[in-house]
């Protein structure tokens, strides 16, 4: 998954505009980055990576975008 | 001291269903349990509306909800009273049911409705049964009647209803959300077992619910 592709399930899962994150953005930076927003990030990207997110040890617990792509990288 | 039930994530699908339905100037709508009258008003702005009638067992919700109309092109009717109750002789095109539908037991250890009404009983269903129980007699013949599912209610019991009083039923949305740690800590503190089919599910570690909107038609 491209970083680009990421930021752009991340923004749709918060609905945001894509140019309100970028890969630096931590969960405190957006309001809508709350627990249910951080449900909505790791849904979308779980079903955009055909459920291989769900399979990451401990991803809910990833607090900025930087660390949860990171983590999505090394499966791929 | 009776409070009002702030919108939250089941007021935010309904809004978003009820968008998604094919609702026209014309159409007369029921905003059920309306709260502060969030739905009605919405919806009105949405297919502006030619009247909104939205009900509330509180008072101070409906005092809330006629506070809030803005002046438009919308006439809105609010009623107090339990469930269907004060609209004897109306039938709708469009109802919305936003009623308690969670289990007595966890609404009872959770803020969500503290200081509002909800006996709904250990099912979640005691208020939801009731309107279910009369919902024809108040929609027209092509009527669409709009509920959340949440899945600490008896999901399994609740559908089953809902299919056998209506022709076609359909899910149109579908969102997992976190459950508070606080309520999770207190259901395993109470030993609150899920006799009643309610449903704590885990995703990524966390603790979860899901509420899912269904659209239920009295004819195809």
């Amino acid at each position: 998954m491209t970083e680009d592709k990421f930021l752009t399930i991340v923004a749709k899962a918060l609905d945001i505009k894509k140019n309100k994150i970028s890969i630096k953005t931590k969960i405190a930076d957006l309001e809508e980055w709350d627990s249910l927003g951080h449900l909505a990030i790791l849904s979308a990207l779980d079903k955009s990576s055909k459920k291989k997110v769900s399979k990451i040890p401990k991803i809910a617990e990833s607090k900025n975008l930087q660390s949860i792509y990171n983590k999505i990288k090394k499966i791929n | 001291m009776k409070k009002i039930f702030k919108p939250n994530l089941t007021t935010d699908l309904i809004i978003k269903a009820l968008k998604k339905c094919k609702i026209h100037r014309k159409s007369s709508f029921l905003d059920l349990g309306c709260g502060n009258g969030i739905i009605g008003r919405e919806i009105a702005k949405e297919f502006n509306l030619k009247k909104v009638h939205g009900s509330d067992i509180s008072l101070k919700a409906i005092k809330k909800s006629r506070q809030l109309v803005k002046k438009g092109g919308t006439e809105y009717l609010y009623k107090v009273g339990d469930c269907l109750e004060p609209w004897k002789n109306y039938k709708f095109d469009i109802i919305s049911c936003d009623v308690a539908g969670i289990s007595e037991d966890i609404a009872s250890i959770s803020k969500w409705y503290n200081g509002v009404s909800c006996k709904t009983g250990s099912s979640g269903l005691n208020l939801v049964n009731r309107i279910l129980k009369k919902i024809d007699k108040f929609l027209n013949k092509n009527g669409v009647f709009v509920i959340p599912i949440i899945s600490l209610c008896n999901t399994k019991i609740l559908i089953q209803n809902l299919t056998k009083k209506f022709k076609k039923t359909k899910i149109i949305l579908s969102t997992d959300w976190p459950l508070e740690k606080k309520i999770l800590k207190e259901i395993k503190k109470k030993e609150l077992k899920s006799n009643q089919n309610w449903k704590i599910f885990n995703k990524f570690g966390i603790s979860c619910c899901n509420t899912k909107i269904m659209i239920c038609k009295l004819n195809d």
